[in-house]
């Protein structure tokens, strides 16, 4: 999808970030027109996935992408999360600050199964509808920061449909987020 | 039984937080039985940028670009500089080992987690967290409750094996002062101030009497904040 965005100085891009993961640490965010980068990344992927989606995904279900074990584990954890239960939801948003990607299984005691690779992009974007549930939540900038590295990543790579209309409801609601603290 | 001045060494990196707390401590009359710098960690052209500053809640003014050896000179006692890359080596257990030391003030590397080998090496080891605590744990805490609440705090604990999750000493909140840098000012003016009042609360005070145990339920564990949310806290302080 990167390729796809229109040019902007958004430093978070022309790079796969999952690949190449983005530590923030000291980053400098003097320009001036910092923000305004941002706003104007984010605005050119919804416009981007727009281009790319189809009204209603229902209509399509054989193109959905077969849910993962760790994916299908967030679907869980979003449940927890209404009841107010975050302890091991927040294990698995340390585990992304760190190493920022998850690996495909992990064990009861959530540690990785390292022979089973790495997790599809499809469970970034239910780890990040799960990180605005609980921002929603908790209204804790915590996890809006963190949700906010997601999409960073989320952006750096391709989604066709009906996947795109995930990930668009996931940046629309981000974006949003962001500009109510503006 | 109350801790003594006797009873602290202070190691530390030259960076812009060791130089607040030798300021403050110096103005304090307070030298430590022993101060040990293990190096460099900012260039020290970079200290140059900042002029002396003073701060409404802080009765002593910083001056960044006065060293810590400089700071310690009046009371006429030296230095010792022991070259350590690792504060997690042997080497630095046994320099711990070696001065007995009771309590280590540590002002270390950012981002640097201390093992348990090291913590065991002494009774304590007094670390100012940038946040107040149990509220803010983790990385770049300032600037979220400067987006929260437009606040800073800081908070002296004894450092255990959890982040941040150590017995508090001291704690305090501040108002931050617009127009003033935050990681190399403001940052290390706060804690410096915090380190006074830990200094002071462990020299009157019975440790187990004023050890206050984190709940571990309340606050969060903020990790490095987004650069945009931090553009947001800077705008805030008009930066």
């Amino acid at each position: 999808m990167n390729k796809n965005l229109e040019t902007c100085e958004y430093p978070y891009q022309n790079r796969d970030l999952f690949k190449f993961p983005e530590n923030y640490f000291y980053a400098d965010c003097s320009n001036p027109n910092f923000v305004c980068d941002y706003f104007y990344h984010r605005d050119s992927a919804i416009r981007h996935l727009e281009s790319v989606s189809y009204p209603s995904p229902d209509l399509y279900p054989h193109f959905k992408s077969e849910k993962t074990e760790l994916n299908c584990f967030f679907d869980k954890l979003r449940i927890n999360i209404q009841k107010g239960d975050l302890v091991v939801f927040n294990k698995f948003c340390a585990k992304y600050e760190v190493r920022k990607k998850f690996y495909a299984r992990y064990d009861k005691n959530y540690l990785p199964l390292k022979e089973f690779g790495d997790a599809d992009h499809l469970t970034y974007v239910n780890f990040s509808n799960a990180l605005c549930d609980v921002y929603e939540k908790t209204e804790c900038l915590g996890y809006l920061s963190t949700l906010m590295k997601c999409c960073d990543a989320l952006c750096s790579i391709s989604f066709g449909y009906p996947d795109s209309e995930e990930l668009l409801i996931v940046l629309k609601k981000e974006v949003e987020y962001v500009r109510n603290l503006r | 039984m109350y801790a003594t001045l006797d009873d602290f060494i202070f190691v530390y990196y030259e960076n812009f937080r060791s130089r607040a707390y030798a300021q403050i401590l110096s103005e304090n009359g307070l030298f430590p039985r022993k101060v040990i710098k293990l190096g460099d960690e900012i260039a020290p052209k970079f200290f140059f940028r900042y002029p002396k500053v003073s701060l409404p809640y802080s009765p002593t003014e910083f001056n960044p670009q006065v060293s810590v050896a400089s700071s310690f000179e009046k009371f006429g006692r030296n230095i010792e500089t022991i070259l350590i890359d690792n504060v997690n080596s042997k080497e630095f257990i046994n320099v711990l080992n070696k001065f007995d030391c009771k309590y280590l003030i540590y002002s270390g590397r950012a981002g640097v987690i201390l093992k348990d080998e090291v913590l065991h090496a002494c009774e304590g080891v007094l670390h100012v967290h940038g946040g107040y605590l149990p509220e803010y744990r983790g990385s770049t805490t300032f600037y979220y409750s400067i987006l929260d609440k437009f606040e800073i705090g800081a908070s002296a604990i004894f450092i255990n094996s959890e982040i941040d999750e150590g017995n508090i000493i001291y704690r305090q909140k501040y108002s931050p002062s617009k127009c003033l840098d935050v990681d190399y000012i403001q940052d290390p003016m706060v804690r410096a101030d915090v380190l006074l009042g830990a200094l002071h609360t462990l020299m009157k005070t019975d440790l187990d009497e004023i050890a206050l145990r984190q709940d571990k339920t309340k606050g969060n564990t903020y990790r490095v904040i987004h650069p945009v949310l931090k553009s947001f806290a800077l705008r805030k302080l008009d930066l």
